[in-house]
């Protein structure tokens, strides 16, 4: 009865003792898996470019099961409920089973929920989960030899930190046994079943090793074959440095001591402390000087594409042990701070005689903050007899580190009652407090005075928690306090952004309002235009064909060179009959012209004015300018200005259908387009060579400053309406506006997420700076209207200006802001210069009610005398 | 009120101690000393470094004044005024619109493909008007269709001088636009110039020439490498054309002096390296200040990033500016010894990767290529008077000259047939053509080979190029 009874209660033990575990590990696990599958999404980086996406997989379970022999053996083994256990009617090995069993359960368990939450949570990133479970079963084999060296571990050492700490060696050993046989065994030849059988190999180890160490440590009470924490190995002598709870001197030091009162009770707590941890802390102060000065050198030599390794296998695997050992060396340098007086109860020898919390907290931290100062030091000197890369920057940057990693982990060893959970957790919370202090830094662009505060918090919570740490007071306002700390922590950095966020200027409500009402009487609009393009058939494709033309062809080509076009057919290589026609270039431009003049008047609500239809603009631009040109040598024969005339045509069409397109970017096409055709109408003889119709339609059509400003309000109020519904595309009218292109180097001043965050409200209120100029005349047109000089561009305006220059990170020069450099703002269609610049800088608004409208304004209020004055000129002339 | 005597305070200390843990004086007395000279180095490289940031910033903010007070530029807009003195403003308006148009023109027209030079179309291998030109009829159309931009081009060349062109200056984003625009008249000249020697119309081959060579001079001085990049290339157009108008026995030994006098000296080396690297600096810096001169918010990552990057680049170039010389030996050299000590080689020999030397290798520009392209340059003109020399030989004395040596009698030296680094010219002489090839294009400290190089027969053979001449 008992024997059944028994076990069942020690199943439900055990289980309740691994539950903090079992929750805890993951929770924190998963935020920062979170944290950095947030990291890698916000820098873009897809994390199938990660080496090895599978660290995302193994390192929980991993974690579990190093945490589970220290929870169940070395915890018990302190509060002494080991004993208590003993001698309970129960066999010892059903003890250790039931121990065994439930942890090995726990794991799988932990392996069942993790592997699918991976899984999910890397699809949710927009990731393939094509190779994440690649080495799943090498893992799932590591992790339970992980377990089982644990246990094993916990059962030979004498508490939780001696076990875990021994457990960071013994967890490699099974890597540098792959390692051997991949190196000098297999050949270089990496078997995956050469490396499960070794895995199964250490796993069979390891559970001997529990079997036997539990076996004898439930001998203890044989004479002389134990101490109070358990019986002596195999190697005594080996494991004497693990056992904390032996005497703590060597009988020689204590032989030469001076039985004296120490000169102050800091050198006496200093002292103490020195004698309770000095091996750890000069076995962790070891690993962090070699293992610096040892990664220095990997990672400044043998990376290099011609040193002996490059970037082999083995020189990632080395350079990343050594990172790690610095991390974790670090991190367990801070642990020791309070975990070694936590083990075993000791603080509470020190709180029974009064010791003050002040100058027991500053004794706890001076030794390992100055061994990690030292081994830093050290390391970067040993690097630097021969690493002239390695300098002081590079040691202050991992001072800095270190600073923080100390921080943390003496915070997580005071906060955490348990030295087990504390001992795993350090490091994770470590890298939770680095990934952190990189978002404040890039991301929120925390100034380093507020970092400094956010470095000092850390020591100052576990400052304000001496007292209860002292006297293991673990009640909820010991757990408050500590929140508080954390809270502020997490805050004061955000503050600063916190206070431009609330700053955060908006868009008025009546501007809003003003867009949306103007698109409420608007026709269903699709911003699914037609696009124009060229219709080019080449005469010939030099790469491909070849143009044998027999003598008659020849012939008829030499006849008709100049005006007619003659088909010849040409013959490739498989024979392939094609008929092609030799044209001239005038034909050509004009059979483009007819193309592109079909299309237009196929798209009566518009053009896609995109770069293309630009490209198109600028070319008819050019025949219309060459063909204008060519008539100072020679008179303008009528097929000459017919020819002027279609590529005039084809402009206005062009600048016509940009008018119609809703986005701001074909708004501006529009008026450099019609900046062009407003200089043709300002050269002499224009109503001559245009002709009056076409003449007076230009006027009409570029005069009509109204109409030019409620296409451009209409622009404004669509692109407005389009960019808050497609909250995923990062533009306006057609400008995009990209924070991370320009500004991911030096452009941060408020770091990339204030930027990014508020890119919405920053495009809102550029739509109402937008507005705002559309809405207003073109300046001086209603107080100005003879003025033969550019007209200055009004305060108002320019402060509008300023602000469109600034959001689309534009040269205020461009908008004529700047008195010394040359703006692509045209207030007069006759000077050259500004209505090239206007063609190559075009930006958000840049025309908007620049002179060149005033001065379109003027020709049609003048139409009716120009066009007389033009009549009149051509009757005196067919009458001379 | 509880006294405590001097004895209980000592055995309260000695309390703390835990049972069997003697104390020694002398040995706690160490660590108080470990400890508190620990905190003093701790804080003591925190303070050198605090220093030494603030020592940079005011050094780099001090050099900053002095460049300017030196008129040089070291922001967009004192580089905007800068261009602008270094430059003519008279034709800035017709040379807009030749480029406008050119380009326009040119790079949208939608059959421009039908074009040797400016499309894809094949020029003749050699210009014999007996010999047909399957495009010749399309060229000619598309250059008298392009008269107004030739007029226009003869108009604005009449008095070449560097012409200003608006830029707008925003950093390392500085669009070269315009200038790369050049190319594209470069291109429609060369049209122009080898149709004429197609039809062996000598005067209009020569007119051709001197506007492509007035084009060069009236190329806005480069304000970094690469609009003078640009330039080079347009100056290549140049040597390549005169080259290549010596296939055919066309010029007289008048014409053959005009095109000499039209090549010029050497270049001014050491005002044209330290305008260019002056610019590129201006830019450097205008990108950092971009972000850091808006901190309003104390000092943060980026401040100290942009500090760093500042201090590192300034340094660096005033040491390119000081690497200057008008001996383009010396300036190669310099400048290779210039990288190299950027690039500061560890005792080992291999290169360090600190964070200092990070910075200075990502910004650091290409100073050796940089000094290279301009000793390039001033081989192709050197080899292009020779080539004219060698014609002008062959006129005055009716054959060809048997060494290169022998064109002293037409008024050359030593150094017109030498290039920079790489050895003579190569030279053979047959009946009735000779041949003159350099060292081969692309590859470092390569030397002029002394045999002819074989061109290859397949002309989609990609091989390097040794810059034969063929001279008829």
């Amino acid at each position: 009865m008992f024997a059944l009874t028994y076990p069942r209660h020690l199943w439900w033990k055990e289980l309740r003792q691994l539950l903090p575990l079992f929750v805890l590990i993951p929770f924190v696990g998963a935020l920062l898996f979170l944290f950095r599958l947030a990291a890698m999404q916000w820098m873009a980086i897809p994390l199938s470019t990660i080496q090895d996406p599978q660290q995302f997989i193994w390192i929980i379970p991993c974690l579990f099961a190093a945490g589970a022999g220290g929870i169940q053996v070395s915890q018990e083994k302190e509060h002494q409920t080991l004993y208590w256990l003993a001698s309970l009617p129960v066999s010892h090995v059903v003890l250790v089973i039931v121990k065994l069993v439930i942890a090995l359960a726990g794991l799988v368990l932990l392996w069942l929920i993790w592997l699918p939450l991976a899984g999910g949570l890397f699809r949710l990133a927009g990731e393939s989960t094509y190779t994440l479970y690649d080495r799943v079963p090498i893992w799932l084999l590591y992790s339970a030899y992980i377990l089982f060296a644990g246990s094993a571990l916990a059962w030979r050492t004498a508490g939780p930190l001696p076990a875990l700490l021994s457990l960071t060696a013994a967890a490699a050993l099974p890597i540098a046994l792959q390692s051997l046989q991949y190196f000098w065994l297999t050949n270089h030849h990496d078997s995956s079943i050469t490396n499960l059988l070794v895995l199964l190999a250490c796993i069979l180890l390891a559970m001997f090793f529990t079997m036997l160490w539990s076996r004898r440590y439930f001998q203890v009470q044989l004479p002389g074959a134990a101490t109070r924490y358990g019986p002596a190995g195999l190697l005594p002598s080996a494991w004497q440095l693990l056992r904390l709870d032996q005497p703590l001197m060597p009988s020689g030091i204590v032989r030469h001591a001076i039985e004296l009162p120490p000169a102050t009770q800091y050198s006496a707590l200093l002292w103490q402390s020195w004698h309770q941890q000095s091996k750890w802390l000069l076995t962790l102060g070891a690993i962090t000087c070699s293992a610096i000065a040892l990664g220095s050198r990997f990672l400044f030599y043998q990376g290099l594409p011609h040193a002996p390794l490059g970037h082999t296998g083995i020189y990632t695997v080395t350079l990343l042990a050594t990172i790690t050992g610095v991390y974790l060396a670090l991190i367990w340098l801070g642990s020791l701070a309070f975990l070694s007086d936590s083990s075993g109860r000791r603080i509470c020898f020190l709180s029974d005689r009064g010791a003050s919390p002040g100058l027991t907290w500053v004794t706890r931290q001076a030794l390992p903050a100055t061994v990690a100062v030292l081994a830093i030091c050290f390391g970067v000197t040993l690097a630097r007899i021969d690493l002239t890369a390695v300098g002081s920057t590079e040691c202050l940057i991992v001072l800095l580190i270190a600073g923080l990693l100390f921080g943390i982990a003496q915070w997580t060893a005071q906060a955490i009652p348990s030295v087990t959970l504390a001992f795993l957790a350090a490091p994770l919370c470590g890298l939770i407090a680095l990934a952190y202090t990189q978002f404040c830094l890039i991301a929120l662009g925390t100034p380093l005075s507020l970092m400094l505060v956010f470095y000092a918090i850390p020591l100052v919570a576990t400052w304000h928690g001496m007292r209860a740490w002292m006297d293991r007071l673990y009640q909820r306002r010991f757990y408050l306090n500590h929140l508080g700390w954390l809270v502020a922590m997490l805050l004061i950095p955000v503050m600063p952004f916190a206070w431009l966020s609330i700053t955060q200027p908006r868009l008025s409500t009546d501007i809003r309002q003003e867009m949306l009402d103007l698109l409420k009487d608007q026709p269903h609009y699709s911003n699914k235009l037609p696009k124009i393009f060229f219709s080019y058939k080449p005469e010939k494709s030099l790469d491909t064909f070849d143009v044998p033309l027999d003598e008659s062809q020849e012939a008829q080509a030499d006849e008709s060179e100049e005006t007619s076009t003659v088909p010849t057919q040409i013959d490739n290589l498989q024979r392939a009959s094609v008929t092609v026609e030799r044209k001239s270039l005038i034909a050509q431009q004009q059979e483009t012209m007819k193309h592109l003049s079909k299309q237009l008047s196929d798209a009566p609500t518009g053009i896609d004015a995109g770069y293309e239809s630009m490209i198109i603009s600028r070319y008819i631009h050019s025949i219309c300018q060459l063909t204008r040109q060519s008539w100072s040598k020679q008179q303008a024969s009528d097929e000459s200005r017919g020819h002027y005339q279609s590529a005039i045509r084809i402009l206005q069409r062009l600048a016509s259908c940009m008018r119609m397109n809703q986005r701001i970017l074909a708004q501006d096409y529009a008026d450099v387009v019609e900046i062009w055709l407003l200089t043709e109408l300002h050269q002499t003889e224009s109503i001559k060579n245009l002709g009056e119709e076409l003449y007076v339609s230009l006027v009409q059509q570029i005069g009509d400053s109204s109409k030019r400003q409620k296409a451009r309000q209409l622009a404004v109020a669509r692109s407005f309406q389009l960019a808050q519904e497609d909250r995923q595309k990062n533009s306006l009218g057609g400008y995009e506006m990209d924070v991370f292109s320009q500004a991911m180097m030096f452009g941060l001043p408020q770091g990339v997420l204030y930027d990014w965050l508020f890119q919405r409200q920053r495009m809102q209120l550029a739509a109402g700076d937008l507005w705002l100029l559309a809405k207003g005349p073109p300046t001086g047109a209603t107080t100005d209207q003879s003025t033969s000089k550019p007209s200055l561009t009004t305060p108002t305006e320019a402060d509008l200006l300023h602000r469109i220059a600034q959001f689309w990170d534009r040269s205020p020069a461009t908008y004529g802001l700047a008195d010394l450099m040359s703006s692509g703002r045209v207030h007069d269609a006759n000077e050259s210069l500004a209505v090239q610049l206007a063609d190559k800088t075009i930006a958000p608004a840049l025309q908007w009610n620049a002179g060149w409208e005033r001065q379109a304004a003027k020709l049609l209020r003048d139409l009716p005398k120009s066009v007389k004055s033009s009549s009149d000129a051509q009757r005196q002339e067919k009458g001379n | 009120m509880i006294h405590t005597t001097n004895h209980d305070q000592a055995n309260h200390r000695l309390r703390l101690l835990p049972m069997g843990l003697k104390h020694d004086r002398r040995r706690t007395n160490s660590l108080v000393w470990l400890v508190a000279l620990t905190i003093t180095l701790a804080t003591g490289l925190i303070a050198y470094h605090a220093y030494r940031l603030w020592y940079e910033s005011a050094d780099a903010e001090d050099r900053i004044k002095l460049i300017a007070a030196a008129g040089f530029p070291i922001d967009n807009a004192s580089l905007e005024r800068w261009h602008r003195s270094r430059n003519q403003d008279t034709n800035s308006a017709l040379w807009g619109d030749i480029l406008d148009l050119t380009e326009h023109h040119i790079l949208y027209n939608p059959d421009w493909r039908r074009l040797p030079l400016l499309g894809d179309a094949e020029l003749p291998e050699i210009l014999n008007p007996d010999q047909p030109w399957d495009e010749e009829p399309y060229v000619a159309e598309y250059l008298q269709y392009a008269q107004p931009i030739l007029d226009k081009l003869r108009q604005a060349t009449t008095k070449p001088q560097p012409v200003w062109l608006p830029v707008e200056f925003r950093g390392f984003w500085t669009s070269t636009e315009t200038e790369s625009r050049f190319r594209s008249v470069m291109r429609l000249l060369s049209l122009e110039v080898e149709h004429a020697l197609y039809h062996r119309d000598a005067e209009r081959a020569m007119h051709g020439l001197s506007i492509m060579r007035a084009t060069c001079q009236s190329y806005p001085r480069p304000y970094n490498l690469v609009t003078d990049m640009i330039k080079g290339s347009c100056e290549a157009s140049y040597h390549s054309a005169v080259q290549r108008s010596l296939q055919v026995d066309l010029w007289t030994e008048a014409q053959l002096e005009e095109l000499t006098e039209q090549l010029g000296p050497a270049q001014q080396v050491i005002d044209h390296w330290r305008a260019i690297w002056a610019g590129d600096r201006a830019l450097f810096a205008a990108s950092i200040s971009a972000g850091a001169d808006t901190q309003a918010r104390g000092p943060s990552l980026v401040k100290i990033l942009s500090t760093r990057l500042k201090t590192v680049y300034m340094k660096a170039s005033d040491e390119i500016l000081s690497a200057g010389t008008q001996d383009l030996n010396q300036l190669l050299a310099n400048s290779e010894n210039l990288e190299r000590s950027l690039m500061t080689l560890n005792r080992r020999g291999h290169h360090p990767q600190s964070i200092d030397d990070m910075t200075a290798e990502i910004f650091m520009p290409a100073v050796v290529s940089s000094a290279q392209f301009i000793a390039r340059r001033e081989d192709s003109r050197r080899q292009t008077r020779v080539a004219l020399g060698i014609k002008r030989y062959q006129k005055r004395f009716g054959q060809w000259p048997l060494q290169l040596t022998e064109l002293s009698a037409v008024g050359l030296t030593s150094e017109d047939w030498s290039t920079v680094r790489s050895g003579t010219f190569g030279y053979s002489a047959e009946a009735d053509q000779v041949w003159l090839w350099s060292y081969r294009q692309g590859y470092r400290n390569e030397m002029v080979p002394e045999a002819r190089p074989q061109v290859p027969i397949d002309p989609d053979e990609q091989q390097p190029s040794y810059g034969t001449i063929r001279i008829r």
